[in-house]
């Protein structure tokens, strides 16, 4: 804690690096897994070979992963947004696909009746509708890339996760904690907050 | 009068992967202010066929004229946008509020919005809701106000053309009834086409100026729903209208026209006095209980008499 206080500075850096890789990451993972589940919340068909890759992805510890990507991405911080960003596939694409089947079908069959277009039906139907749980999805994958993030550290793409590593080198304790604190606070600022999000577009 | 005519054209549906016909070449013509019932079980096709007048089904077969213009000529949303649509589910969006939902066409269609504002109140008035239910959001609502707004939402853009899929078929009888009045006031007052997809015979007999009856996507008969009793095309309506059920006969002819017409200056001032458009079932039941003959008025004057002998001659006739 000593540390934390002593360097703010040193501090402000990481933390505003572990930020910059899990809201990249983050950012990515949606442009991706948006389109991809609404399109899969249509196709029973095509759910199982989706969750199956990107299950498998999931399993794969996060050291592995990274040790996999460097030889073809190099070390630093695009190789550690693309690591973060196949982990949070999984648990995004599986909100959003329960996000869109979770509609009233009868909503739908309405706002087609009535004469939206689709383009009208999916932004002021769907989407509104689906929202809170995509939200909710965000939210998990979030507090999930905040505490993988630190391994990036591993591969110079910075963040908290300097701080345990430094710690475990220099055989520093107090590096260490200040570390794993900055991170789980770092967690439990993102879920309160992502929590306050999913209220106000539940209501 | 804002209305609409429908023309269905050896219309027939065929699902991928199925069977059979779920439409079989229907040819029906609807006239414009008509307020026209579809009758069937489940499974009948009479839903499917409602759908492809808003091209929410394409018919695999056959042609659909709105107006006299095939409806496929225009962009399905544009054409949907001119014809009212309330299903049993409602539908109503749960994250818009009453208002909102009331207001969907409207803006689709780009009025301006005082106009809308005063729409929505007036529509509210007309389905008998107050005005402060405006801001309310769906989930707040009964079942049956919910369908009143189901109801104000398809009428909002006032649509010549009003198609109804089973609206209330998930309310209790009660609330149904009342609705169902509700329905026929307002097509009495707006003068709006009306096609009605029912299994409720009850209510069907009550709603209809014509019933269309549908069994396995084929439309075995189109009439008044006092012939489709007494004249049934096909064993299948007959005995889907129950046809030997005489009170049900009765509940659709009124006692002017079975009353023997003609000053009452032999009947007793005293036998009771019922109104010519009284059904002959109300009027049965009040010779059961008062006796015969009753005296038939019309607004308020003796017009003619009305004995038991009259009813069964209506019903032989």
């Amino acid at each position: 804690m000593n540390w934390l206080v002593s360097h703010p500075l040193e501090l402000a850096e990481l933390l505003g690096q572990h930020l910059a890789i899990v809201g990249t990451a983050l950012f990515a993972a949606l442009a991706i897994a948006l389109p991809l589940g609404y399109w899969a919340a249509q196709r029973p068909a095509a759910r199982g070979p989706i969750y199956g890759i990107f299950g498998a992805i999931y399993t794969i510890p996060s050291l592995a992963l990274l040790a996999l990507l460097v030889p073809v991405l190099g070390l630093g911080f695009w190789t550690a947004v693309v690591a973060l960003t196949a982990y949070a596939q999984m648990i995004l694409i599986r909100n959003t696909v329960a996000a869109f089947q979770g509609i009233n079908p009868a909503q739908l069959e309405a706002a087609a009746g009535l004469g939206m277009t689709r383009a009208q039906q999916l932004w002021r139907v769907e989407l509104p509708l689906a929202l809170p749980v995509i939200v909710g999805g965000v939210r998990i994958a979030t507090v999930a890339l905040i505490a993988i993030a630190s391994v990036a550290a591993w591969i110079n793409a910075g963040g908290l996760g300097v701080l345990f590593f430094d710690g475990i080198h220099r055989n520093d304790v107090q590096k260490i904690v200040a570390g794993s604190v900055a991170s789980a606070v770092l967690a439990v600022i993102a879920d309160a907050l992502l929590r306050g999000i999913e209220r106000i577009v539940r209501s | 009068m804002n209305s609409a005519s429908v023309e269905l054209r050896g219309v027939g549906v065929r699902y991928p992967g199925a069977e059979r016909d779920a439409v079989a070449n229907v040819d029906l013509q609807i006239a414009p202010g008509e307020f026209l019932v579809f009758l069937g079980a489940s499974g009948s096709g009479k839903s499917t066929l409602l759908r492809t007048i808003n091209r929410l089904v394409a018919p695999t077969s056959g042609s659909v004229f709105i107006d006299g213009a095939d409806a496929t000529s225009r962009p399905a949303p544009e054409l949907r946008r001119g014809i009212g649509y309330v299903i049993q589910a409602v539908g109503l969006l749960p994250h818009l509020t009453v208002g909102e939902n009331i207001a969907i066409v409207p803006e689709l269609l780009g009025w301006e919005r005082p106009r809308v504002a005063a729409r929505v109140e007036e529509l509210l008035r007309m389905v008998r809701l107050d005005p402060s239910y405006r801001k309310r959001l769906p989930r707040e609502l009964s079942g049956g106000e919910q369908q009143r707004v189901g109801v104000a939402r398809a009428l909002a853009a006032e649509p010549p053309l009003l198609l109804m899929d089973e609206p209330f078929g998930a309310l209790d009888a009660i609330v149904r009834a009342e609705l169902g009045t509700e329905m026929l006031r307002i097509h009495r007052d707006l003068g709006t086409t009306i096609v009605f997809v029912t299994h409720d015979i009850d209510e069907a007999l009550r709603l209809a100026d014509r019933i269309a009856v549908f069994h396995d996507g084929r439309l075995l008969q189109i009439d008044v729903p006092l012939r489709l009793l007494t004249h049934p095309a096909d064993p299948y309506v007959a005995e889907l209208t129950d046809a030997s059920d005489v009170l049900r006969r009765l509940g659709l002819m009124s006692a002017g026209e079975a009353a023997t017409a003609g000053a009452s200056t032999t009947v007793d001032e005293a036998a009771p006095h019922i109104d010519a458009r009284t059904s002959l079932r109300e009027a049965l039941g009040r010779m059961l209980l008062d006796g015969e003959p009753l005296v038939v008025t019309e607004e308020g004057r003796p017009r003619g008499v009305l004995r038991l002998a009259n009813i069964t001659a209506a019903l032989r006739a």
